[in-house]
């Protein structure tokens, strides 16, 4: 049984390789096909495998997925948000700094999360109780705070209706009958289309990207962006809708500021933590938070047996694609720099339009395009591009209050 | 301003790696069952790890909770606690067999309400 739950782990990794550096492939999607050959699989498999399999592979994906965000401005839509610092950072030639920020957000939140899940896991329905209903409130409180600390009225109307604009983008987006994928076109176009069309004006070429052996940090931004990143990591655990996007506001304004090297460990943490709380919520609530793991909760029951295997899978994962991130950000380092840099976002963007064709269609289409134009409104008026998050957040306050 | 080497990111990731490697095989001696139907549970079991499930038919005992499943075939499950399982739950069981009576029964370590 250890040797077959060791290779699930590693064919997981694998498997979470490809899922966390291919733009617009989730680990959903893989989770769904797998469960869809269940039926086979479970022939010469236990179901257990199959679950450590899922885990693995989304554990991979949370560590590597900055790489395409970061690199190619193409990011996964738990992080949207990364590409802006992100790219700023690429622009500044530390690149393979920022991946390595996600990782070490993604490490140290990982082993964070799995020592205070025995010590949360009974407070896990109590908390999910008490705030569910006040969840609506805090986000909208969330919300009017991140807006009002433009200062300036002309911001703070320009704030308004792009949040408004962008929720009501978002709202037609989920709500688009038979639409596949419909994540991947509205934050490509608000996070990724948008910064790579203007920043083909500002930028010719990146510069050399450098590859340092250490990083210079405060610890105490990386303590408070760690803490940041398994509180809010753990509430979108816990209440269903809010995803890693949305916690990233909560986080983001919860620690104040933490400039971009904080940012960049939060939301690295984030993506991880937000993953592998809900393994402890489907064990404490037996409610399933996303796709993979409600895939999970239909191959077999979760016990405390069966968490413990899945979060050492977790721990295993999370080990090595610590290696595998920063090998492979070694290397699109190197590389992106001997690209011609209009030609790279050319490229970019073909590739995310692309994609959005062969997994959204026409209408997928048409949202990025309508995306790409409102994801360029914020750094045209000066505002924060975070309020264009209204693409989800609104959304997922009407969830609450309605 | 404190630098945060490389090198010391890659040993911590070693060191997860390496400790969830141990906990899995210091753990996986108690994941080894699948799930089983109660007429196949035999004498021949007796020591043997068991996953059955069923419908609670019966409960009772205070400090220690007898529990009847059916699937049709019925099992005894002895639950060591006071659980709170009633009549009609369907309940997932994994414990070991035990021999009772000339027959067989489950010493349950968890049970779970699965609907």
């Amino acid at each position: 049984m250890f040797i077959e739950i060791l290779i699930a782990v590693f064919l997981g990794i694998f498997a979470g390789i490809i899922t966390g550096l291919t733009p617009g492939i989730h680990v959903n999607l893989v989770s769904v096909l797998l469960y869809t050959l269940s039926g086979f699989l479970l022939g010469f498999a236990n179901p257990l495998s199959l679950a450590v399999f899922i885990i693995a592979m989304s554990v991979t994906h949370t560590f590597l997925d900055s790489i395409p965000s970061i690199f190619l401005g193409a990011p996964d839509p738990d992080m949207a948000l990364s590409v802006l610092p992100g790219h700023r950072l690429l622009l500044e030639g530390k690149g393979f700094e920022a991946v390595k920020l996600t990782v070490i957000g993604s490490l140290l939140a990982l082993v964070a999360t799995v020592g205070l899940i025995p010590i949360l896991l009974p407070l896990v329905p109590l908390i999910y109780s008490t705030v569910q209903p006040f969840m609506g409130y805090i986000l909208l409180f969330v919300v009017v705070y991140m807006i009002l600390i433009e200062k300036k009225l002309v911001k703070i109307v320009y704030s308004v209706i792009l949040f408004i604009l962008t929720g009501v983008l978002g709202l037609i987006t989920i709500n688009w009958p038979n639409l596949q994928q419909p994540l991947f076109p509205l934050l490509s176009g608000l996070f990724g289309t948008s910064t790579l069309l203007l920043s083909i004006g500002q930028t010719s070429k990146l510069p050399k990207q450098s590859c340092s052996e250490t990083i210079k940090i405060k610890k105490s931004i990386t303590f408070k962006a760690i803490s940041a990143a398994v509180f809010s990591g753990s509430l979108t655990g816990i209440f269903p809708g809010l995803g890693a996007a949305q916690a990233s506001i909560i986080g983001m304004n919860l620690v104040g500021d933490i400039k971009d090297y904080g940012f960049m460990i939060l939301i690295g943490g984030i993506n991880t933590v937000n993953f592998t709380f809900s393994l402890a919520t489907l064990y404490a609530l037996e409610k399933a938070r996303n796709g993979a793991v409600v895939v999970v909760s239909q191959l077999l029951s979760v016990g405390r047996i069966e968490l413990v295997v899945l979060l050492c899978a977790g721990l295993i994962a999370g080990g090595v694609a610590t290696y595998l991130a920063l090998g492979i950000s070694k290397v699109a380092a190197t590389l992106i720099t001997k690209i011609n840099y209009k030609v790279l976002v050319i490229s970019i963007i073909s590739l995310i339009t692309l994609l959005t064709l062969v997994l959204s269609g026409i209408v997928g289409l048409m949202i990025l395009i309508v995306s790409t134009a409102a994801g360029m409104i914020a750094p045209l008026v000066g505002v924060k591009r975070s309020h264009a998050m209204g693409c989800l957040m609104l959304p997922v306050i009407l969830f609450f209050m309605l | 301003m404190p630098r945060l080497k490389e090198k010391t990111l890659k040993k911590l990731a070693f060191s997860i790696a390496f400790i969830g490697i141990i906990v899995l095989y210091l753990i996986s001696s108690n994941i080894d069952y699948t799930i089983t139907s109660i007429d196949k549970i035999t004498k021949e079991n007796v020591g043997e790890k068991v996953k059955v499930r069923g419908m609670v038919s019966q409960v009772y005992g205070d400090n220690t909770t007898i529990i009847k499943i059916e699937q049709p075939s019925t099992l005894d499950v002895v639950v060591f606690d006071k659980i709170d399982i009633k009549e009609g739950d369907y309940i997932e069981v994994i414990g070991d067999v035990e021999e009772y009576n000339d027959g067989v029964e489950v010493i349950a370590k968890r049970v779970r309400v699965i609907g």
